[in-house]
């Protein structure tokens, strides 16, 4: 009897006392809770914050990107279970750098689910500094297997964000006259030397450089278009018509050149005329392709939605000469053009100067496509029938996505076979700095052709405003513990 | 007689029994309300530190760098600055006041020194952020050596980093120790390194 009142009584006791302990526990674990949801928090916290420095590195070198710069979840580490997600937007005046953390904590809700905290960081970032894509002598996103080769002279700063292809033979090789920098590498033709020291005059080569990016758009050549939406014969929109236009240089005075734009052919119907100075900055813009020829004498930039072709010479009335400072008065010249194609910028195969080759004084940018000779990689036979055709003597710069070629060659003997030899001269009142001949004239502004793409770069004063959401404070009560 | 000695150690025993229970129970009581009492403790302070950290890292979110400095005011319990509420750049930027009242304002409470946290927007009425017992602030320049305070106002454009330390007690005392002080749970929070990237680096 006694014995069993004990052993009741000793589970009774047990009982009581185990409960007691399992709320005491609770109450501990409880006590605990909210420093522990605040470490939660604060790891929450902190990776929206490194995903936005994380965002700001990528902008630094990649200033043109935006959508979804990362999208990053973490499984190693002290921050397993965590991820960010960085976008950056074009918003009117500012571009916006986000980024949203999250983090599953090891916390369940009363539901029995698991919790996971968001964080959001907010970044304005000032872009207003921006240089245009001519501050560079030579620009291709994708080289495409295109060879510079002997008698190729390329004069400013050169880019590519892929592989740079070079072919030399004994008599000749290519010669870059600017710094070269290559996002892949300096790729020699099979079997040749690598040493390309001799073909760098007063630059010097650097390869896995960052990558520059392109815009998405020619919005800016878009905007700022000044052609007519009601053309001269009360019916044409220029802006979304096949355009001819003719560059005239006027008298031999400055600031009456002017700009005659046609459709059906460079004698067709006058649908605008458009007079240009050296102050006033003008773009001629169509959706669908434009053809040019002719002298500038002004400040133009020529635009398409579509293909840019070039028919025939393009000069300027007065051009600048690269050999000499820019403090010279022959360099005081305001003539500038640019040719801006959301596609392709092509000499076109109608054109034909014999073996003189061509003359182009523009800054080219071709968004999508690439700057090249129209058809010349075409087998023979075929509507242009290509030979030697002389050299591409070009003051400006060119920047395209898709490398175009521009002639082909013997690849035993080093000599084009069809199209064309390059001598771009740069033009350096694009980018002064850009020529180290002439220390002199560091310190000039630069000159960019009317609308001409650029990319941005942040500046000194960069980060207008850093904002970084509130955190509701962390209610243990809310979690199962 | 063994009826008797049965009775006794019955009740000898029934008496032991007793005393542990009571016991445990006082032991259970004091138990559950220090517990109690840090768990409000803690969730007070993290309430309060959180709200204080939220805001105190977006200082000068906001403010033209070219403005004059993003903190008005800069003193060891108080702290006025300038913040937007929002990114965009539509919010302006408006005026915060951060400071701790006197302790004669909770007489009610057991605690001799708590006191309210206030903040104040603008020209908004002052609102009660929490009750905290000390909310002491430190300034710190680019080179990491504390500023006296009040900062100068010639200086208060050199702050970089804010030092924040909040120490909550529950407002009325847990248990009374041998001495015959009260006791009150207690928690302190303290951000060595609070740095709003908006300040000037």
């Amino acid at each position: 009897m006694g014995g069993r009142a004990s052993l009741i009584m000793v589970i009774g006791f047990a009982v009581i006392f185990g409960m007691i302990n399992l709320n005491i526990t609770r109450l501990m674990n409880r006590s605990i809770g909210g420093m522990v949801g605040y470490n939660e928090s604060s790891k929450s916290r902190v990776i929206a914050s490194s995903g936005a420095h994380a965002g700001l590195a990528i902008f630094t070198s990649r200033s043109f990107l935006r959508g979804t710069l990362i999208d990053k979840d973490f499984t190693t580490g002290s921050f397993t279970g965590c991820g960010y997600t960085v976008t950056l937007t074009n918003v009117a005046g500012y571009v916006r750098l986000r980024s949203v953390g999250r983090c599953t904590t090891f916390v369940k809700t009363l539901s029995g689910d698991p919790y996971i905290l968001s964080d959001t960081v907010e970044i304005r970032l000032d872009t207003t500094t921006t240089r245009s894509f001519s501050s560079l002598g030579w620009m291709t996103i994708f080289e495409n297997g295109v060879w510079f080769v002997g008698g190729d002279v390329i004069w400013g700063q050169v880019h590519s964000n892929g592989n740079i292809n070079i072919y030399s033979s004994r008599s000749s090789h290519p010669v870059f006259h600017g710094r070269v920098t290559t996002s892949g590498r300096i790729q020699l033709y099979p079997g040749q030397r690598r040493d390309y020291s001799e073909y760098l005059v007063g630059g010097h080569a650097e390869e896995h450089m960052p990558t520059r990016e392109f815009p998405d758009e020619i919005t800016d050549a878009i905007n700022n278009a000044t052609n007519k939406t009601l053309g001269l014969d009360g019916v044409t929109d220029t802006k979304e018509t096949e355009i001819w236009v003719e560059l005239k240089q006027g008298t031999s005075s400055d600031n009456d050149g002017y700009a005659t734009i046609r459709t059906g052919s460079f004698t067709g119907t006058v649908v605008d005329s458009m007079s240009l100075s050296d102050v006033t900055d003008k773009v001629i813009y169509s959706s669908q392709k434009v053809h040019v020829k002719g002298t500038l004498d002004g400040k133009l930039s020529v635009a398409s939605g579509k293909d840019v072709r070039i028919e025939d010479n393009i000069v300027y009335e007065r051009p600048p000469d690269p050999d000499l400072s820019l403090g010279e008065s022959v360099n005081q010249t305001k003539d500038m053009l640019g040719l801006i194609a959301h596609d392709n910028v092509w000499i076109s195969d109608d054109f034909d100067g014999g073996t003189h080759g061509i003359d182009i004084h523009a800054a080219i940018f071709a968004l999508e496509g690439s700057y090249g000779a129209e058809n010349v990689t075409a087998s023979w036979p075929n509507t242009r029938n290509y030979g030697p055709e002389g050299t591409i003597r070009l003051l400006g710069s060119v920047a395209q996505k898709n490398r175009g070629a521009v002639g082909l060659f013997d690849s035993r003997t080093g000599q084009i076979s069809q199209g064309f030899l390059k001598n771009y001269r740069y033009d350096n009142r694009m980018f002064p700095e850009g020529d180290t001949r002439f220390p002199q004239d560091a310190g000039i502004a630069a000159q960019y052709p009317p609308a001409f793409p650029g990319w941005t770069t942040p500046g000194p004063l960069a980060i207008k405003s850093w904002w970084e959401s509130s955190r509701v404070p962390f209610n243990a009560d809310e979690f199962a513990w | 007689m063994s009826v008797m000695m049965d009775i006794i150690f019955a009740a000898f025993i029934g008496g032991v029994i007793c005393l542990i229970v009571i016991n445990a129970n006082f032991v259970i009581n004091e138990t559950v309300a220090t517990y109690n009492s840090t768990v409000v403790v803690q969730q007070m302070l993290i309430a309060d530190a959180q709200i204080v950290e939220s805001e105190f890292r977006n200082i000068g979110c906001g403010v033209s760098d070219t403005a004059d400095a993003k903190i008005k005011q800069a003193m060891d319990t108080s702290i006025t600055f300038y913040m937007a509420l929002r990114p965009e750049p539509t919010s302006i930027p408006i005026e915060i006041l951060y400071y701790s009242g006197s302790t004669t304002e909770l007489p009610v409470t057991d605690n001799p020194n708590d006191r309210y946290l206030y903040r104040k927007e603008g020209n908004e009425a002052v609102e009660r952020v929490g009750i905290v017992t000390k909310f002491n602030l430190a300034y710190y320049n680019i080179l990491n050596e504390i500023m006296g305070t009040p900062v100068q106002d010639d200086s208060l454009i050199s702050i970089k980093l804010v030092e924040v330390t909040l120490e909550v007690q529950s407002p009325y005392s847990s248990y009374v120790d041998e001495y015959g002080n009260k006791r009150f749970a207690s928690a302190l929070w303290k951000q060595t390194r609070l740095a709003s990237q908006n300040l000037r680096r």
